[in-house]
């Protein structure tokens, strides 16, 4: 460092000394974030949630009535938006991933312009919900969207999709699996740490296509995948704008998705201590499925240099 | 020198802010804060009716805080800091509000300021949280209106709508009317036997599927949101669900109105009439504003059609005033001043109608917000709009039946399967008949 090359004279315990503050210099703006933004707002939070907070900021302790109420079933949507998101999430995370995968290993193959269909197939991910949600409401639509126009050419019978109770879940996992550039990147990078003489070698031991997958890239890429399914799982918990904006939580409450039951307990019913309950009890949702992935994580993530994992 | 540089210096600093502050204090300045939503048209009028207030009032200073988003977070951020508009505009929420004792309850203070009597506000025109405590009365209001594409009606050889209540239509004769302006793709009307309910070019009508949409027929039906004494559910009567599954029955039976998904496709309600969609729309009056800015546009309003009796409704929001406000009596002016009809006239000429009594009775106050040929305000509007609106109007679900907003949020997902056909109106409102007679508490009036 510039500092400890002008001093040459100083002591090694006070370089030490410098050192150190200057890494804490250094944290300081992200930990006082944390510390101010988001520990300070989350114990606020907690403590909220035994109380019965209004949107006028005034408060009485309640005790453990906001959970009471949640749990006992007088609260008219927690165990359906529940439902409901557990729904989404079981189903659009397997797709998402599985459908990101594929499109990583695809964009991965030595094409000419494969950086423009990356560029193409990463779009989507930049475009703004509330732009995504119009396209989709307009190729959903059950008369003249685009979608039923094909099945309608090849003779299905097109569905209602999200104006369905029955389909509207499914309709906006498919949806989902549009926007998944971040984690095709992501996987698209994996992929190319993947080590050729590998390749090479399993090519040598008279392995196909299909061994180089399943031996080489499946494991190497276990890491990629865990990390991904991780922050999938978290923001398919937080699903909120596609309720939002395309169904209103509709048709009879099919999609009320939890995080849009929170905003409306919040906003539409002012009962912001009731909302801070509710935040905590996805938190600790969400908390413990992700700790449950780690849990299984070292059967089946393996890291190269790693000592607990093995392959698949 | 530079001593007396310096010491000049001293005393320009001394001096300067200490004759402002005196300048200051002879006219008492008051500084104002007022939050509000709103864009376009309703931005630039209340934006000109405070820049009015200013010139009016020279001591007083408006900051305007306009935020078209959030508005609810953003104000609780700013309560919680202290930092509370004086004046602000608002939702239901009001009410809790209210009931915290934020705001002020205007039965209290209107006499400190006369220019609105609140003898002058209709009774269902005041946002209460208790019998005796209001947040104010409406800032506008608007009501459900019946408008159309006249050029539709002249094609198809259809009388136009009647424009006076007395004469209004039956719901049987408005179905048929909405038949005969409903077209498939072949050009057969869907009173036609080869009428092809799937391929729809032209619907009859479409009406908002929301509380406003509807409501009025359950009125004129003889239906109410709650029983009459306030302690049950009142939606799945017989009167109401007849009178809903009426509504529904245009949807799947007659297919004259569009189903839900194909409703969420088609324009806004002033484009939809422009571009031949629909014929018909039954939608809140504010959609007259936006019918105006098309000129050469040939639209007309009539009167809703009835079941048994003429019944319609105003609704609006209003203004809150903070009790943190330093100056009462300035925030209260500047309140009433904004919800002063005379003050913000442009909007009351197709956006809002006003909520004051006497500017339905008194023909110069008419006048200048109700002259028919005008641009919002077509020929047979004080008619078919302003006269059978406030001579027959019931005060609004909003604001009448307490935790409304909490109710209607188990309402209209249920109505959800009558629209899609999937339920009838009774099945439906009975099935949530119970959550809701957990909720209810009463009538508020």
């Amino acid at each position: 460092m510039m500092v400890a090359g002008m001093r040459p004279r100083a002591g090694k315990a006070a370089y030490a000394a410098r050192e150190n503050l200057a890494g804490w210099l250094f944290a300081l703006p992200a930990a006082l974030g944390f510390l101010l933004f988001t520990l300070g707002p989350m114990i606020a939070s907690l403590f909220y949630g035994f109380t019965d907070l209004t949107i006028s900021g005034k408060w009485n302790l309640i005790g453990l009535e906001n959970y009471a109420r949640m749990f006992s079933g007088r609260d008219n949507y927690f165990y359906k938006a529940l439902w409901v998101t557990t729904q989404y999430v079981l189903m659009s995370v397997p797709m998402k991933i599985v459908y990101a995968f594929l499109l990583a290993m695809a964009l991965n193959q030595p094409v000419r312009g494969k950086s423009v269909f990356r560029t193409i197939f990463y779009l989507p991910t930049i475009v703004p919900t509330v732009a995504i949600s119009m396209i989709w409401l307009w190729l959903l639509n059950p008369d003249f969207g685009l979608i039923n126009q094909m099945l309608r050419s090849v003779g299905i019978k097109g569905l209602k999709w999200i104006y369905d109770k029955r389909s509207v879940i499914p309709s906006l996992s498919l949806m989902s699996m549009w926007t998944t550039g971040g984690i095709t990147v992501v996987f698209l990078a994996g992929l190319q740490d993947v080590p050729k003489h590998l390749y090479e070698a399993t090519s040598l031991d008279g392995g196909g296509a299909w061994a180089r997958f399943r031996h080489v890239t499946l494991p190497m890429m276990s890491p990629t995948i865990f990390f991904n399914l991780c922050t999938t799982l978290i923001g398919s918990f937080q699903v909120f704008s596609e309720a939002y904006i395309m169904t209103n939580g509709g048709p009879d409450n099919a999609s009320l998705f939890y995080v849009f039951y929170l905003y409306r307990e919040a906003f539409s019913f002012t009962r912001m201590g009731s909302a801070c309950a509710i935040a905590w009890v996805l938190f600790i949702i969400i908390m413990a499925v992700t700790m449950l992935v780690f849990k299984t994580s070292d059967r089946w993530v393996f890291y190269q240099a790693g000592e607990g994992g093995k392959a698949l | 020198m530079s001593k007396r540089i310096f010491a000049l210096l001293i005393a320009l600093f001394v001096l300067v802010p200490a004759g402002f502050a005196l300048t200051a204090s002879a006219e008492e300045s008051v500084n104002l804060r007022f939050a509000y939503w709103g864009s376009g048209a309703e931005k630039e009028g209340v934006d000109v009716a405070i820049t009015e207030f200013e010139k009016a009032n020279p001591n007083i200073k408006v900051e305007r805080l306009h935020i078209p988003d959030d508005f609810v977070t953003k104000l609780n951020a700013m309560i919680a800091a202290n930092e509370a508009p004086d004046v602000c505009y608002s939702g239901p929420w009001k009410i809790q509000l209210g009931k915290d004792g934020l705001i002020y309850n205007y039965y209290e203070i209107a006499e400190l300021d006369p220019s609105i009597s609140a003898d002058d506000v209709a009774d269902y025109c005041w946002w209460k949280w208790s019998e005796t405590e209001s947040a104010g009365p409406y800032q506008a209001s608007v009501c459900p209106s019946l408008m159309y594409n006249v050029d539709l009606f002249n094609e198809a050889g259809v009388e136009l709508p009647p424009t006076k209540a007395e004469d209004a239509w039956t719901w049987d004769e408005f179905v048929e009317v909405a038949q005969r302006l409903t077209f498939d793709r072949s050009g057969r009307n869907a009173l036609d036997p080869a009428f092809d309910p799937e391929d729809i070019q032209q619907y009859g009508i479409q009406m908002s599927t929301g509380w406003n949409g509807w409501y009025p027929f359950v009125l004129s039906n003889g239906g109410k949101y709650l029983t009459e004494d306030g302690t049950a559910f009142g939606l799945n009567s017989p009167e109401a669900t007849e009178a809903l599954q009426k509504v529904a029955d245009l949807i799947n039976v007659y297919h004259v109105h569009p189903t839900p998904a194909a409703s969420s496709t088609l324009p806004g309600t002033a484009t939809a009439l422009q571009t031949r969609r629909v014929a018909i729309s039954i939608q809140g009056s504010w959609t007259h504003a936006d019918l105006a800015l098309t000129e050469d546009f040939n639209w007309g309003v009539g009167v809703l059609p009835i079941h048994k009796e003429y019944k319609s409704f105003f609704h609006g929001g209003s203004l809150v005033i903070f009790k943190s406000t330093k100056s009462l009596e300035s925030a209260l002016k500047l309140h009433n001043w904004i919800i002063n009809p005379a003050n913000v006239i442009e909007l009351h000429k197709g956006l809002w109608v006003p909520q004051l009594n006497s500017w339905y009775t008194d023909p110069e106050k008419i006048a200048l917000w109700a002259e028919e040929g005008t641009p919002g305000r077509p020929i047979g509007f004080q008619d078919a709009v302003m006269k059978s609106t406030f001579e027959h109007a019931e005060p609004s679900p909003e604001n009448c039946v307490v935790n409304f907003a909490e109710i209607d949020a188990l309402v209209w997902p249920a109505l959800d399967n009558v629209w899609n056909g999937s339920m009838t109106a009774q099945e439906a409102m009975d099935s949530i008949a119970d959550p809701v007679n957990a909720l209810v508490a009463g009538w508020i009036y």
